[in-house]
């Protein structure tokens, strides 16, 4: 059996506390604290370390589950838990400030499991804001990074549905990209 | 929920505090209390940022602490102490107040008198309110 390490990042108030909770198989860890920002993001609790929960994909794959806080005064746990990813979920929140300008910045803050092609993109909230589309993020990902086609969909953290699909299509990728970093080597070689 | 660091005059009774527990206790190099999540209420002694960045590793550490206590059923987590060859780390919850206090003492302060001088700052904070 393998286990792996599956990150769920992006801005407050996108969903990664409830995506991990629509996901996992198991109870999960949570690291709450109350919310006194509630002028920026109206809601009670903000995660201050991680969440952790796990899922079963098929009968061999344990996925290991971190959702990291998502203020940047907790950017010291990003750094601690990527160390162990092997793939990257940005979350981001249509009605964010600037989703765009965020989801590039998540972008730059994962490189390099950006760089590898180990990240995938959930355009949150969009039943509460429909803009900017999904065509508008790929763009403008394209627009601000070397690696062209990251997978963007419109989720709903809430349903684990969209949340399975949008894991499995990135372990998908995942696998496709390290076929392809294989093909390379053994033509170069 | 109220958020404590930007109330001016618990701030500075805060500081106030910070610096009772620095006469009691000699060693205490630096200490902050901080909100349950991390915003910096009142620090004493010279830190990095003005102490933000221990602030959100404060509210990190106890709510890690809080998830282990939980998961192993421990019942409340009272304080968290680290040790290094130079001295001693504690931290502990403000009793039922969404803050947490962390104060960092060299060798000089035995680990027992630096919990029982935390535990004293925070039974004043509350204004001696029942845990
Ligand atoms: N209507 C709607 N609500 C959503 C959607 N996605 C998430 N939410 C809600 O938005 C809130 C997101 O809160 P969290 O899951 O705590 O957000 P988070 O990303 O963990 O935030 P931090 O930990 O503070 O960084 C929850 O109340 C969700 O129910 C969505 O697609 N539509
Ligand atoms: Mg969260």
């Amino acid at each position: 059996m393998s286990e792996n390490v599956i990150l769920i990042a992006g801005p407050m108030g996108a969903g990664k506390t409830t995506a991990i909770r629509s996901l996992s198989d198991s109870e999960v860890v949570s690291t709450e604290a109350d919310n006194t920002e509630m002028d920026r993001v109206n809601k009670p609790t903000t995660t201050v370390a991680l969440d952790y929960g796990e899922i079963m994909l098929g009968d061999e794959d344990k996925i290991k589950l971190y959702g990291v806080p998502g203020q940047r005064r907790f950017d010291f746990m990003w750094r601690i838990l990527e160390k162990r990813a092997l793939g990257l979920i940005v979350l981001i929140n249509n009605d964010a400030e600037d989703p765009l300008g965020e989801v590039v910045y998540f972008m730059e803050q994962f490189s390099s499991i950006y760089q590898r092609g180990g990240m995938v993109v959930g355009v949150t909230r969009s039943d509460i804001k429909p803009e900017p589309t999904i065509g508008d993020y790929v763009i403008h990902m394209d627009e601000h990074g070397p690696h062209a086609g990251v997978p963007t969909f419109t989720v709903d953290p809430r349903s684990k549905d969209h949340m399975v699909m949008m894991l499995y299509s990135l372990l998908m990728n995942i696998e496709a990209n390290q076929g392809v970093q294989q093909d390379v080597r053994v033509s170069q070689g | 929920m109220f958020a404590y660091h930007k109330d001016e005059e618990f701030c500075s009774n805060c500081e106030i505090e910070l610096n009772s527990l620095a006469e009691r206790c000699k060693g205490m190099q630096a200490a902050a209390i901080v909100s349950s999540d991390g915003f910096v209420v009142s620090t004493f002694g010279r830190l990095k940022d003005g102490g933000n960045r221990l602030g959100s590793m404060t509210s990190s550490m106890q709510a890690l602490a809080e998830a282990v206590h939980e998961e192993l059923g421990m019942g409340d987590n009272e304080y968290i102490t680290f040790k290094s060859s130079d001295g001693n780390l504690v931290m502990s919850r403000v009793h039922d107040l969404p803050l947490v206090i962390t104060a960092l003492f060299n060798d000089r302060e035995t680990v027992g008198h630096a919990i029982f001088s935390v535990k004293q700052t925070v039974d004043q904070i509350c204004g001696g309110m029942p845990k």
